[in-house]
């Protein structure tokens, strides 16, 4: 996971991109995690466990759950990891550029 | 090695049974040592594991998990010996949620039906089948759903058909279906203390509401330094929005 997020946040370094996380992490464990993994991109921190607002408000029951937001906040994909996830987001970036 | 395990644990199962004389006891008592036997011999393990650099906890927990066969195995020949025994339905239980999502034996069912239909611990065996999806279950709770007298079972049954098909996206209008039935006729089933119902049926409204092509909702929250932050302040960018865990 934190590899190929890694990989495509430096990609798209210099587009309008971002990698926003929700941690349900104690934030002990999180801030660790951010240290040995190298982790750039924001969190929110929600409250140190699963069943936190955020998590909740998304009906969120396992993790990691990804959405794909496109620029004008739509959800565009759910659940798209690995090269499908570089592709979602490649799409949305050319759409970007067509308009 | 393991045949002298499970001479030890029912030699052990047998001194507890000359304490108590009274079958029922004597079956209730083997079964619980039996459990407890097998749950100390898991949180022994998971101490130790613990114990472990993080790095080599993986590793020790794929090669020394305490294996569950033979406390199993000891059990259904406790629970086919006596099958209309109560004490039966905790050894199904504890067999049902250790067995990896692997079904009961059709005798087993077959007992359940016959002597525990109605009864109303028959509900917390019914939440054990949590990944059991084979046919006999399926078979099983139709029939709980269909004859059992008990309130709880019944709501139990149409609990685990719902768990079981909430991820499969081909199934949605029959999940939907079970969620307003268990909202309609079993409002007040709890399964770990959680009114189950209201819970499933909010889960769905959110999932309405998440849907592609749906405006995504606010977040205003912090980081974990307790810095504001909000979804809308990454207007104009994409977002890979990622729940995650460090576990």
């Amino acid at each position: 996971m934190y590899p190929h997020e890694r990989s495509l946040v430096e990609r798209l370094k210099d587009k309008p991109f971002t990698i926003l996380g929700v941690n349900s992490d104690s934030s002990k464990r999180y801030k660790k995690a951010i240290e040995e993994n190298n982790i750039t991109w924001p969190s929110f921190w929600d409250g140190g466990r699963t069943g936190g607002p955020i998590a909740t408000a998304w009906a969120v029951r396992g993790w990691p759950t990804i959405y794909i937001i496109d620029a004008k906040g739509v959800i565009r994909f759910k659940n798209t990891r690995g090269k499908a996830m570089d592709e979602a987001v490649d799409t949305l970036l050319k759409e970007m550029e067509g308009e | 090695m393991k045949a002298k395990k499970l001479l030890t644990m029912l030699i052990a199962a047998a001194g507890l049974a000359v304490a108590q004389p009274d079958t029922k006891n004597k079956i209730a008592g083997q079964i619980s040592e039996l459990i407890e036997t097998q749950d100390a011999a898991v949180k022994k393990f998971m101490d130790e594991v613990r114990a472990l650099p993080r790095e080599k906890q993986r590793e020790a927990y794929q090669k020394g998990y305490p294996q569950f066969d033979d406390t199993i195995e000891a059990l259904y020949t406790i629970v086919e010996e006596n099958p209309a025994e109560v004490a039966s339905l905790k050894a199904i239980s504890w067999i049902s949620s250790h067995s990896r999502g692997k079904e009961l034996k059709p005798e087993i069912f077959a007992a359940l039906e016959k002597h525990h239909l109605d009864h109303s611990e028959l509900s917390e065996v019914i939440l054990s089948f949590y990944t059991a999806k084979g046919e006999d279950t399926q078979a099983f709770l139709a029939t709980v759903i269909e004859k059992s007298k008990a309130q709880d079972a019944r709501g139990s049954a149409l609990y685990i058909q719902a768990t079981q098909i909430e991820r499969d996206t081909a199934k949605t209008a029959q999940y939907k279906a079970l969620v307003k039935k268990l909202n309609a006729e079993h409002a007040n089933l709890e399964v770990r203390g959680r009114r189950v119902a209201a819970m499933m049926k909010a889960t769905l409204e959110a999932k309405e509401k998440l849907a592609i092509g749906k405006s995504a909702p606010e977040i205003i929250g912090k980081d974990v330094d307790g810095k504001e932050m909000k979804l809308s302040d990454y207007n104009g960018k994409i977002v890979v929005l990622d729940f995650w865990g460090d576990w």
